[in-house]
C-alpha cells in the first residue's frame, strides 16, 4: 500500500474548480456543436482535465483510442470509447444526473439507484468496459475467478492515466508491490533468505526482478488453484525447471503431483524453499526399518548439509538403471 | 568450474565502451528525432539542418546514466545471487519512437548494460494491429563463494581427485585422517549458474476478430552446483561436488484467437525441449584406490535425461442467452510428455560385471489431459452464482520395466529384481458458490468444493475425498471501508491405506513376500501427509479502512489447523497463522509515510519410530513402539517495512527513506526416545537414547535506501541513491561444513555467508 505519489490536494481542488468552471462556461457551446448522440469528443474533456489527458497521452491506450488509428468506431472516440457519452456530463459541468451509459471511473456509484448503489454494481460496470476489448483469452476466466468474486476491480490495479509501473499500466510501481498491498504474507515472504528473484527495486540499484508475480499467477483467472498460470502447478514450474519434467525410469510419485507436497514457492527459511528442513520433511514420509529413521542430532552426518539428498540425491527422478532408492 | 564472472578490467572496459556507446546512440537518436517544434525554439537554423536528415520520428522516454560504488562484504555469494551490483558505471535505457501519427512504434528498453544481469528488450508494431518482439536477458545465481573442492574437472562430466589422493587414503592406517589431510588442500570454488534467456515473438490482429499469436523462449544455463554422491550401504560414504550445469530449454508457442461479441474462442499449441548437453557425472571416491566387487574406486549419476512436452488447449467462453447474466467458460488441454535418452550401463565398476539392461531406454510416454468448465450467472441483481468442474489427469503409459539385476552404488551387485513403477492419478474439483448482497453494506458468500483424488494402484491410497464448506462475510460500513472474513472447513478421507502398495508394485511376487516376512517394510501406522485422513479450519480476516483522506489501513490475518486424524505416525499436525497491516498516512501534501508489517508462524507436528537394526540378518531388526520419537518444528518471521516520501522541493526535489527488516527464526526439538530397545549386537548409536534441542536457525535482513532526486529541468533528473542491506544467517545444517568434519564423508563447505553492503549511486536521467 506503499501508494504511488499522488497529486497533492491543493492542486487537486484547484484543477478540480477550475475545470468546473470552464465545463460551466463552454460547456453548453461543445454540447451544441456535438452530435446528439451524447458524445462530445476528447477535446471537450481535455478543456478541464488536462491534467489528466497528459498523463494519458503517454500510454498506449492514447495510441489506440483515437480517431486517427482507430480500427473501430468506439475506438474512435476517445476519452468516450471508455467513458460512455459525455454530453450530460459537459451540459451538467460534471455535477448533474448523468447518462446512464456514462461511467466515471472514480469509485463512486454514479448511476445506481437506492435498490442498488452496490460496490459490486460499479465494478462490473467498470469491468465490463475494459472486458469490452481485452476480450481474450488471457482475461477469459476473469468471471468467476477469485478476484471477480470479491469485488476486485480492473482500475484496483491498473490505471489508465496515471499508471505508476512502465508496463501494463500498474497503479503500483511494480507486480511484488501492487500484488504485496493485499496479500503481505506474499510480500513478507520473499524476503526469507531462499527465494525466487522477484524482489523488487529501481534497476541496477539493488532489485531483482528477473521474475514478478505474474512469471506465475494470472491473476485475471486460470484453470489451477491460486490462479497458477498453467494446466497444474507442476506444469508451471516445468517453464523453468523442465528437467524435472520427465518421465523418469524411477519416479518418486509426489514430485508428479505436486512440487508444493515438498516446496514453498514464496519463500523459506530452508534450503531449496522446502516446506519443512530435512531430513525431518522426508521422516514424516519415510520411516523404514532398512532406513535411518531415527531422532538424529544436530551435528549428526545425517542431519547436516543436504542430509537425506546426500545419498538420495534424484529426489525428482533418476534415469539410471541402477537408481531404484534415487542414489544415482 | 566457476560461472563467469565479469569483474576483470578487460570486461570492465568493454562494458563502459558498451555503455558509452549506447548512451551515445541513445541519445543522438533522441535529438535527432525530436519533435521539429522543440528545436526550433532553441535554434532555427540548426532545425533546419536537422530536419532534412531527422527522421520523422517523435521519440519519448529515459535514458539514464550513473556510477555505482559499493563496498562492504560485496562479493559474498547471498548479496550477488540473483544480481549484479558491480562499481562501475551503469545506465539504462527505456525509448520509445513513434512516427508522426502516432501509429506505429519502435521500444528499446535495456538495462544494467555489460553486467551479469542485464536486459534488453527491442519491441516494433503498429498499434491495434500487431507487434513484434525480441528479449535478451542475463541473471546469475550464485549459490556460494566459500566452498571449497579438492576434485579436478577434466571434463565437463567428470570429477577427479590430483594423482596419489585415493592411494594415499587407502594404504594410511587411519583412512580418516589422511582424508581430512588430503582435504586441507581443497581450492575455492564457485557453486553457482548464469542463466541466459532469449526470444521473440509476434502478435498480430488480423480483424477485428482473429488474433494470432506466437512466441519463441530460449533459456540456456552454464555454471555448477551442489551435488552428492554415495557410496557403500547406508552408512557409506557420500562426497559433495561442484557438479557442472549445461543444459538449454527450448519452447514455442503459437495460437489463434477468435473473439464475436460475448464469444472467444482460442487454440493454442505449446511446446518444450529440454536438453541436457550432460549426460553424467562421474567422481573419484576417495577411499577407495582400486575397483573391487564390495568398493567401487569411482561412481556414475545419470543426470536429468533430454525430454520434451507438448500441449494443445483450446478455450471457449461466451453469454448463454438468458433473462439474467449467465457465462460458460470451457477448457480443453491434451498434454504428450516424451522422454527415451540411453540408458547408461548399471555400473562403471571394472570388476562387477554390469548386468544387462531390458532396454536401451524407458521410451517414457506421459498423456495429460485438462477440461474446465466454469458458469456464472446472476439470476438476482443481488445473488450471484458459480460453478466449476475440473479435472486433470495425469497417465503414465510407459511401460514398466524390470531389472533382474542391478548394482547398488557402484559397489554391490544386486539379483533381487526391480520394476520401474508408474504413477497415474485423476484430480477432481468441484464448487458451487452463491453469493448474495443483503445490503449495500453486507455481503455473504456461501460455497461449498470438492476435491477427489483417484491414483494408480502403487499409491497408498487408491481414492482420497476432501470437501467442505466456505462462508464468507464481506461488512462495508463505509463506502471507503470493507472487513471480509471467511471460514473453511475441510474433511479429507481416504478408503483404505495399504501401507505395502509400493513395494508391491516395485518388487516380484516372491521378493515381496520375503520382505514383508522380514517386517523390513515401511512402519504399518505411517501415513503419508499428502495421502493421509485430514480435517482443516481456516480462518481469514482483511480489510481496508480510510480514515479520513489522509490515511488508509489495511488489514490482514489468517489462521489454519491441519489434524491429520488417523495417522499414528508421520506428520500429524501442522498449524499455521499470520496478522498484520499496511498503512499509507499523508502527513503533508508534501509527506507521505507507509508502514506494514507482517508476524507468521507455522508449526509441523510429527511422529516417527527408531527401528534400528544389525547389518546382520534382516530377521535381527527390532520394531518396538518404545522406540517411539516425535518431533516439532515451529517457525515464526517478522516482516516490517516504512517509506517516507518529501517533496522538498515542490516540482523539483523529492527525498525519499525506506526501510525494510524481516527476522525468522526457526526452533526444532526432538522428543527422547523413552527406551532404546537395539537390536541384538547392534554397535551403539550416540544419539540414541537421546532429546535434542536443534540450535535455532536464525535469519535476518535489513535494507535501508536513500535518495534524493533533482529534477534539474523538464528533461534532466539527478539521482542520489544509498542502499545499505545486512544479512546474517546462523545455520548449524551449512556453517563452516568442511569440506573435512572427520569421518568419511566430503563437504563443500559451501555455506551461505553473511554480508553487509553499502552501495552509493550518482545517476543522471535525461527524459525526452
Amino acid at each position: 500500500m506503499l501508494c504511488p505519489k499522488r497529486m497533492p490536494l491543493q492542486v487537486e481542488a484547484w484543477v478540480g474548480s477550475i475545470g468546473l468552471a470552464v465545463l460551466v462556461l463552454v460547456g453548453p457551446a461543445i454540447a451544441s456543436a456535438q452530435s446528439t448522440s451524447g458524445y462530445v469528443g476528447s477535446e471537450a474533456c481535455t478543456t478541464c482535465h488536462a491534467d489528466a489527458s497528459h498523463a494519458y497521452d503517454r500510454t498506449v491506450h492514447a495510441r489506440v483510442l483515437n480517431e486517427a488509428v482507430a480500427r473501430t468506431e468506439r475506438a474512435a472516440r476517445g476519452c468516450e470509447a471508455c467513458h460512455g457519452p459525455g454530453l450530460t456530463h459537459v451540459q451538467s459541468a460534471g455535477k448533474g444526473e448523468p447518462h446512464e451509459d456514462w461511467i466515471a471511473f472514480t469509485g463512486d456509484t454514479v448511476g445506481d439507484t437506492d435498490e442498488g448503489g452496490l460496490a459490486a454494481d460499479r465494478i462490473e460496470r467498470e469491468n465490463a468496459v475494459c472486458l469490452s476489448c481485452h476480450d481474450h483469452s488471457r482475461v477469459g476466466l476473469w468471471s468467476g475467478s477469485p478476484h471477480a468474486m470479491n469485488d476486485v476491480g480492473c482500475t484496483t490495479c491498473h490505471s489508465t492515466k496515471n499508471p505508476a509501473s512502465r508496463r501494463h499500466l500498474l497503479t503500483a510501481a511494480d507486480q511484488t508491490t501492487g500484488c504485496g498491498g493485499c496479500h503481505p504474507a506474499a510480500r513478507a515472504q520473499q524476503l526469507r533468505n531462499r527465494h525466487m528473484p522477484v524482489r523488487s527495486g529501481p534497476g541496477g540499484a539493488g532489485g531483482e526482478g528477473f521474475m514478478n508475480c505474474s512469471s506465475c499467477h494470472n491473476p485475471h483467472g486460470t484453470v489451477t488453484e491460486s490462479l497458477v498460470d498453467a494446466n497444474s502447478v507442476n506444469e508451471s514450474c516445468y517453464e523453468c525447471h523442465a528437467e524435472k519434467r520427465g518421465p523418469f525410469l524411477w519416479e518418486h510419485a509426489p514430485v508428479n503431483e505436486s512440487c508444493t507436497n515438498c516446496h514453498v514457492p514464496h519463500g523459506s527459511i530452508r534450503p531449496n524453499m522446502l516446506r519443512v528442513a530435512g531430513p525431518r520433511l522426508c521422516q514424516t514420509c519415510h520411516i523404514q526399518s532398512l532406513h535411518p529413521s531415527q531422532n538424529r542430532g544436530p551435528t549428526d552426518r545425517f542431519s547436516v548439509g543436504q542430509n537425506c539428498q546426500h545419498c538420495h540425491i534424484m529426489v525428482h527422478g533418476s534415469n539410471h538403471p541402477s537408481g531404484n532408492f534415487l542414489t544415482r | 568450474m566457476t560461472p563467469p564472472k565479469t569483474t576483470d578490467r578487460a570486461v570492465g572496459a568493454r562494458r563502459n565502451l558498451v555503455l558509452v556507446i549506447a548512451f551515445a546512440c541513445a541519445v543522438a537518436s533522441g535529438v535527432a528525432a525530436a519533435p521539429r517544434g522543440a528545436l526550433a525554439e532553441d535554434d532555427g537554423h540548426e532545425q533546419e539542418n536537422l530536419a532534412d536528415w531527422a527522421p520523422p520520428l517523435l521519440v519519448s522516454g529515459e535514458v539514464e546514466i550513473g556510477g555505482r560504488s559499493s563496498g562492504g562484504d560485496d562479493g559474498a555469494g547471498k548479496f550477488r545471487e540473483y544480481r549484479d551490483l558491480d562499481s562501475g558505471i551503469f545506465g539504462g535505457v527505456d525509448l520509445l519512437f513513434e512516427d508522426e501519427e502516432r501509429r506505429s512504434y519502435l521500444r528499446i528498453f535495456g538495462s544494467n548494460p555489460g553486467y551479469d544481469d542485464q536486459r534488453y528488450t527491442l519491441e516494433a508494431g503498429r498499434y491495434g494491429s500487431y507487434s513484434v518482439d525480441l528479449f535478451y536477458s542475463e541473471l546469475p545465481h550464485v549459490f556460494s563463494t566459500s566452498a571449497r573442492s579438492l576434485y579436478q574437472r577434466p571434463s565437463q562430466e567428470t570429477f577427479v581427485l590430483p594423482s596419489g589422493v585415493q592411494a594415499r587414503i587407502a594404504g594410511a592406517a587411519d583412512p580418516s585422517a589422511q582424508l581430512g589431510v588430503e582435504l586441507s588442500a581443497a581450492q575455492p570454488v564457485e557453486l553457482g549458474f548464469r542463466q541466459v534467456e532469449a526470444g521473440a515473438g509476434a502478435d498480430v490482429q488480423v480483424n477485428d476478430s482473429v488474433r494470432l499469436f506466437s512466441r519463441y523462449r530460449l533459456q540456456d544455463r552454464r555454471g555448477s552446483r551442489p551435488l552428492a554422491i554415495q557410496f557403500g550401504s547406508p552408512g557409506g560414504t557420500f562426497d559433495v561436488f561442484a557438479a557442472s550445469i549445461d543444459d538449454e530449454t527450448h519452447q514455442l508457442e503459437a495460437g489463434v484467437e477468435y473473439t464475436e461479441g460475448p464469444l472467444i474462442l482460442g487454440l493454442e499449441y505449446r511446446a518444450s525441449f529440454y536438453q541436457n548437453e550432460l549426460r553424467s557425472m562421474t567422481v573419484d571416491n576417495p577411499l577407495v584406490a582400486a575397483d573391487t566387487t564390495t568398493a567401487a574406486e569411482r561412481g556414475r549419476l545419470s543426470l536429468a535425461p533430454d525430454n520434451s512436452a507438448h500441449a494443445v488447449s483450446a478455450f471457449a467462453s461466451a453469454t448463454v442467452p438468458a433473462s439474467f447474466p449467465v457465462r460458460v467458460t470451457a477448457n480443453l488441454a491434451y498434454g504428450l510428455h516424451l522422454q527415451d535418452d540411453d540408458f547408461l550401463p548399471n555400473t562403471i565398476n571394472a570388476a562387477i560385471a554390469s548386468p544387462a539392461l531390458p532396454a536401451n531406454g524407458l521410451n517414457g510416454e506421459v498423456h495429460t489431459f485438462l477440461a474446465n468448465l466454469v458458469g456464472t450467472a446472476r439470476p438476482l441483481r443481488r445473488l450471484d452464482l458459480k460453478t466449476r468442474y475440473r479435472v486433470y489427469r495425469y497417465d503414465d503409459e510407459t511401460d514398466p520395466l524390470r531389472f533382474s539385476a542391478w548394482v547398488r552404488n557402484d559397489d554391490e551387485a544386486r539379483s533381487d529384481a526391480v520394476r520401474s513403477v508408474r504413477n497415474d492419478y485423476t484430480r477432481q474439483n468441484a464448487d458451487v458458490t452463491a453469493r448474495y448482497r443483503v445490503s449495500k453494506a453486507l455481503e455473504t458468500t456461501l460455497g461449498y468444493e470438492l476435491e477427489a483424488w483417484h491414483r494408480s494402484d502403487d499409491r497408498q491410497v487408491d481414492d482420497l475425498l476432501e470437501h467442505g464448506p466456505t462462508f464468507q462475510v464481506d461488512w462495508r460500513p463505509h463506502p471507503s471501508t470493507t472487513i471480509r472474513t471467511s471460514y473453511d472447513f475441510r474433511d479429507r478421507e481416504g478408503d483404505g491405506y495399504d501401507t505395502l502398495a509400493f513395494f508391491e508394485s516395485k518388487f516380484d511376487p516372491a521378493d515381496f513376500s520375503a520382505l514383508v516376512a522380514s517386517g523390513i517394510t515401511e512402519l504399518p501406522g505411517l501415513r503419508k501427509y499428502d495421502q493421509a485422513d485430514r480435517r482443516t479450519h481456516r480462518i481469514a480476516i482483511g480489510g481496508t479502512i480510510l480514515v479520513g483522506e489522509r490515511t488508509e489501513l489495511g488489514l490482514d490475518g489468517s489462521w489454519e489447523d491441519m489434524d491429520y486424524v488417523d495417522s499414528d505416525y508421520g506428520l500429524t499436525g501442522q498449524q499455521g497463522w499470520h496478522a498484520g497491516f499496511d498503512a499509507y498516512h499523508r502527513l503533508h501534501d508534501r509527506v507521505g509515510l507507509g508502514l506494514w508489517y507482517t508476524y507468521e508462524e507455522f508449526v509441523y507436528e510429527m511422529d516417527s519410530r527408531w527401528r534400528p537394526r544389525n547389518f546382520g540378518p534382516f530377521a535381527t531388526f527390532v520394531d518396538d513402539p518404545i522406540n517411539d520419537w516425535s518431533n516439532e518444528t515451529e517457525s515464526a518471521f517478522h516482516s516490517l517495512g516504512g517509506r517516507v516520501t518529501v517533496e522538498a522541493i515542490r516540482d523539483r526535489l523529492d527525498l525519499e527513506l525506506g526501510y525494510e527488516l524481516h527476522l525468522g527464526q526457526e526452533k526444532m526439538r526432538d522428543d527422547a526416545i523413552p527406551g532404546v530397545a537395539t537390536a541384538p549386537g547392534a554397535p551403539g548409536n550416540p544419539d540414541a537414547g537421546l532429546a535434542f534441542t536443534h540450535p535455532d536457525i536464525e535469519e535476518s535482513l535489513q535494507v535501508l535506501t536513500g535518495s534524493a532526486t533533482l529534477r534539474v529541468s523538464d528533461r534532466l533528473e539527478l539521482r542520489a541513491l544509498y542502499r545499505y542491506e545486512d544479512f546474517d544467517l546462523d545455520d548449524y545444517r551449512s556453517d563452516d561444513l568442511g569440506p573435512f568434519r572427520g569421518g568419511s564423508d566430503v563437504f563443500l563447505r559451501n555455506n551461505v555467508e553473511d554480508y553487509e553492503v553499502h552501495i552509493g549511486i550518482l545517476s543522471a536521467t535525461i527524459s525526452l
